[in-house]
């Protein structure tokens, strides 16, 4: 599949969700057991990885001791 | 010093990079996954056939789902990266608490922090999407959902670092 063709059916989808969006008793039921399913997964990850980078920029950035 | 210079590299960017990164990793690989997989045995189509249009049970709620989660984490995420990098400061740097925090609040403004909320929305939502659409587009059996898989981990990473720079000078502009 070309880059256009990619870039012409991912639109649709943009246009199908938008439409989809006036219909809210279709996914509204769907949309907190999502989030919560996507906070649970993420959450512990992404605090780990930003943590290591605090600790990193903090370490490479001042003048270090001794 | 340190403390502003450590606040504006991880609020701008470290940061934001780091959860869009998780957010691939734990978001954006599992929804291509299931999507993928349901699109080759055909649930999709069972989906159509029994009259529902499969959009808004699989597609919307995933990518709103990522557009509310997105901010969130990124509020948490800055939380524990300025809390590491304090940590990192006094116990390898020359640097005091007090030193750190007083940098810390010279840089911060209202305007980074929301820079970065909106990296959370912007980068959460791009993810989902590419996620869901690699998905719906596996096409071959069980080597097609790895074939989608990576074919949307190469999408979100990319949309994640194109989005990352058309923002930064957008918000700059606007300054919202």
């Amino acid at each position: 599949m070309s880059a256009v063709a990619g870039l012409g059916r991912s639109t649709l989808l943009a246009m199908a969700c938008a439409q989809a969006l006036a219909r809210p008793r279709e996914w509204a039921g769907e949309l907190s057991k999502e989030a919560v399913r996507q906070a649970g997964d993420t959450l512990p990850l992404a605090l780990l990885l930003s943590s290591l980078g605090g600790l990193l920029i903090s370490q490479q950035t001042g003048c270090p001791r001794g | 010093m340190i403390g502003s210079i450590v606040a504006s590299s991880l609020v701008t960017e470290v940061t934001p990079l780091f959860v869009g990164l998780s957010m691939i990793g734990m978001i954006g690989t599992r929804i291509a996954a299931e999507l993928g997989s349901m699109q080759i045995t055909e649930q999709v189509d069972a989906l159509e056939v029994i009259g529902r249009d499969p959009i808004p049970y699989l597609v919307v709620p995933r990518v709103l789902a990522a557009l509310v989660i997105g901010p969130l984490l990124m509020a948490l995420a800055l939380v524990a990266s300025m809390l590491a990098g304090w940590l990192g400061a006094i116990a390898t740097t020359h640097a005091t608490t007090s030193d750190f925090w007083f940098g810390v609040r010279y840089y911060m403004r209202d305007f980074p922090m929301f820079f970065a909320l909106i990296k959370g929305v912007v980068f959460g939502g791009a993810i989902a999407f590419v996620g869901c659409y690699a998905g719906l587009e596996a096409t071959g059996g069980s080597v097609g959902v790895g074939r989608a898989v990576k074919r949307g981990v190469v999408g979100m990473l990319c949309s994640m670092v194109v989005l990352d720079t058309l923002i930064a000078p957008l918000l700059k502009i606007i300054r919202i």
